[in-house]
């Protein structure tokens, strides 16, 4: 289920209501999740629920079988690895075999030794990649001591499955989560509100921006050689403008509905177009994922604590890691290669990248320099985007090389995407000034925002707006992860 | 919980009166489905040949140059099931009604009913504007506004038409449809691409989708035999880049078919799918002709049918 359908529509309310008013004690609440979260899921392909009902069935085991061999770390240390190894072998089966089968193919009939290995029609299922991590994340966590085994089934079920971020996350921790399913929980009339809010600006940036930009990226994509080099390029804008609000976009609603529901989610995204360099940008983009693969992939490998070379090291591999998390092809993987290298320049140069504020602290622009930075950094951002949407690298070459071309400024033949670019600037603009809130619609209070009638004027502009710029239905990109 | 409830429900009525306005706007914008029905019941006597069917025959056969009074009552992906009821609906008003043109060809064969189909939305402009009662009073076939997208296109033709008085109708007078163009057509793809993604998507056959639509084709064809009205059963011309790519066997099966009504009921077909006299410039889109091509198309069947 789509959190843009008439489905979702019906079955928040519903869920809502059953949730507050009929089952009100924690463990009820908790099991109506779990079922909720169930039907949710298996709206798409309710075989789907199988796959993840055994991912959740397996790290509760494992989790309860580290607890139960306490102090015999040999043991607790091979039920981990069985566990990260199941769950790694599930994803490799149902998003890599086929990838893995071709390149080995490939790979041995260059030597000349071809063999014919069998490929394998599999359906992916949605949100696989998101949910796998989050278990993984578990057993590692239960490993380490950092969160104990958890007893109640019912409780771990909610966990891997809590519907708002079950399909494109945010990945939680199961430090921050399973605290959260043990507390009563009681209505709160300020975090519903915001809750509600958040969820009305991702719908708007999903709906308004995301799906209007869609039809001009893929009519670009699908004839590059019908596109001039300058609609090129602004599809390329864009496509991060698509790319950001769909992703972004979901994961405001994932939060603002887990709101409703008392529930506090991690934020996935920190206003990521005003980061002034591209690993301030990857503090702001996707920060579940990346926070992941810092602490189960990169501290592991010593992280920056280590040569420069090694840091460098660290760094690709877990970018290629995360490339290849996208999706099962070699443009992914040289996505997160390029970005890699792009982070490593700052690692052997000791460019500072951190920074104790926001861009434009205290002030109503930014200076000339950080506005650089950051037209800087998207560009570069948005151009590695190019191997993001390419079906495969030939494609990703042939469009950067009708791109590159010297008609890359030359208008004539005119522009495409005018309807979609002003709604792109008031996106900016409008996030620009609420760069230091936690999201755009988290309203202060002051100014016009502290009269109701101005609140709710904004609330029903916004639902025109979603209302009569509804372009065909797109599925949510990140879905495909 | 009272205090959000009670905003949410406001703001939920709120947002429901806007849409309601919404939707008496967009009714009030004049349709093809509107105009064809208003025509049909003042001038149904004078219908001499009636042209049914979906896009192919509504953009590809022109009424005025076809034959004297004739009427096009096809539509945009307008199914067997759609075709049998208006057929059924007006027949005893067109008491001249000697000829009725119907086509077969891959869509209207092969493709799900129009409510189970990706057009869906198209069943409410059959009970809004002309009556019909086929998909019952389930509220997303009675209403414009359960389909956002297509609403939202509409509401802003609306608002124009409120403002300029200047509306498009989609048809001509006597229900040829004339908005059609190589840019909605083609989405910005080429030809090609467009015959090779539009290809991939019609390939099998669906016997469920067809015995469902077959038996709509024999209801209407035993209803013209039973009032013993000529049928002219026809297959429009497709790019050929097109054909040679859909699944070969939903042609085998639509002759299959066709063999089986013109042995049933003795009438006429004329196929012109792959007819060499139709090329690119003739097609908006791989299996739509354009003007050109529809006026090439019309005086072919004209000097066939005659």
């Amino acid at each position: 289920m789509s959190f843009v359908s008439i489905q979702f529509l019906l079955f928040l309310p519903i869920v809502f209501l059953l949730y507050w008013f009929v089952v009100k004690p924690a463990k009820w609440q908790n099991l109506l999740l779990v079922g909720a979260s169930y039907v949710f899921y298996g709206w798409w392909d309710w075989r789907f629920l199988l796959l993840m009902g055994f991912t959740s069935a397996c790290c509760y085991a494992g989790g309860r079988l580290i607890e139960k061999y306490e102090g015999q770390r040999s043991i607790q240390k091979g039920i981990t690895a069985a566990n990260v190894v199941i769950n790694l072998a599930i994803l490799g089966v149902f998003k890599y075999y086929n990838f893995f089968v071709a390149n080995l193919d490939a790979l041995l009939s260059h030597m000349g030794m071809a063999v014919d290995w069998p490929t394998a029609h599999i359906i992916l299922p949605v949100g696989i990649s998101f949910y796998t991590f989050q278990a993984i994340g578990y057993c590692v966590d239960v490993y380490k001591k950092k969160v104990s085994a958890e007893r109640n089934v019912v409780d771990f079920f909610a966990f891997i499955s809590f519907f708002p971020q079950l399909v494109a996350g945010p990945i939680e921790r199961a430090s921050d989560m399973l605290p959260q399913f043990k507390k009563k929980r009681t209505f709160d009339y300020a975090r519903a509100v915001d809750g509600s809010r958040q969820m009305l600006w991702g719908m708007f940036k999903k709906v308004v921006i995301a799906d209007n930009c869609a039809p001009f990226v893929n009519t670009a994509w699908e004839n590059v050689d019908l596109t001039t080099p300058f609609n090129l390029m602004v599809v390329t804008v864009l496509f991060s403008f698509q790319v950001y609000c769909d992703f972004s976009g979901y994961c405001d609603i994932a939060v603002g509905c887990a709101r409703l529901f008392g529930f506090n989610l991690r934020a996935n995204f920190n206003y990521p177009y005003f980061s002034r360099n591209i690993p301030e940008f990857w503090r702001r983009w996707h920060i579940t994922l990346l926070g992941w693969f810092r602490d189960y992939v990169y501290f592991p490998l010593g992280g920056s604590r280590c040569s420069k070379l090694r840091c460098c090291f660290n760094t690709i591999f877990v970018f290629v890691l995360s490339g290849l998390w996208h999706g099962p092809d070699w443009s992914f993987v040289c996505y997160g290669c390029l970005h890699g290298l792009m982070c490593s320049f700052f690692v052997l140069t000791g460019i500072k990248t951190k920074y104790e504020h926001n861009v434009g602290w205290q002030r109503m622009l930014p200076s000339i320099k950080e506005f650089l930075m950051m037209v800087g950094t998207f560009a570069l951002v948005s151009l590695a985007r190019v191997m993001f949407r390419a079906q495969s690298m030939g494609e990703a070459w042939f469009y950067c090389r009708r791109l590159f071309t010297l008609d890359v400024f030359n208008p004539t033949g005119g522009i495409m995407g005018l309807k979609i670019i002003p709604w792109c600037v008031l996106l900016i603009m409008v996030e620009w000034v609420k760069r230091n809130n936690n999201h755009v619609l988290e309203l202060s209070g002051h100014g016009l925002m502290r009269y109701q009638w101005a609140r709710w004027a904004l609330y029903v502009a916004l639902v025109v707006a979603i209302v009569l710029c509804q372009s065909p239905k797109q599925d949510f990109i990140y879905f495909q992860f | 919980m009272k205090r959000y409830l009670t905003y949410v429900t406001i703001f939920a009525c709120i947002i429901a009166v806007l849409l309601a306005a919404g939707e008496a706007i967009v009714r009030h914008y004049p349709n093809s489905y509107q105009y064809k029905c208003e025509w049909m019941d003042h001038n149904a006597s004078q219908v001499k040949t009636l042209v049914l069917g979906g896009s192919h025959t509504y953009y590809g056969i022109i009424p005025s140059e076809l034959a004297d009074s004739t009427f096009s009552l096809a539509n945009v992906t307008q199914h067997p099931e759609h075709d049998y009821w208006l057929l059924q609906h007006y027949i005893d008003n067109c008491t001249h009604l000697n000829t009725v043109i119907l086509p077969v060809d891959e869509t209207n064969l092969f493709e799900p009913a129009l409510a189970d189909g990706d057009e869906w939305f198209r069943c409410a402009y059959y009970n809004i504007y002309m009556g019909c009662d086929l998909n019952g009073s389930n509220p997303i076939y009675n209403l414009e506004i359960a389909n956002l997208p297509t609403f939202n296109r509409k509401f802003k033709a609306a608002l124009d038409y409120a403002l300029t008085g200047q509306a498009t109708l989609d048809c001509d007078s006597l229900g040829f449809g004339n908005g059609f163009t190589v840019k909605n057509a083609m989405k910005g793809k080429s030809l090609h691409i467009n015959a090779i993604s539009k290809a991939e998507r019609h390939q099998g056959v669906d016997s469920t989708c067809i015995a469902h639509n077959e038996l709509y084709l024999d209801k209407t064809l035993a209803l013209c035999h039973e009032r013993g009205i000529r049928v002219i059963m026809v297959t429009p011309p497709m790019l050929k880049e097109y054909t040679d790519k859909v699944d070969p066997q939903r042609f085998v099966t639509l002759q299959t078919i066709v063999k089986k009504f013109v042995a049933k009921y003795g009438v006429e077909y004329y196929d012109n799918l792959n007819d060499a006299r139709f090329q690119g410039v003739d097609f908006h889109d791989p299996d739509h002709l354009s003007v050109q091509g529809a006026h090439k198309y019309t005086a072919i069947l004209k000097d066939t049918i005659k």
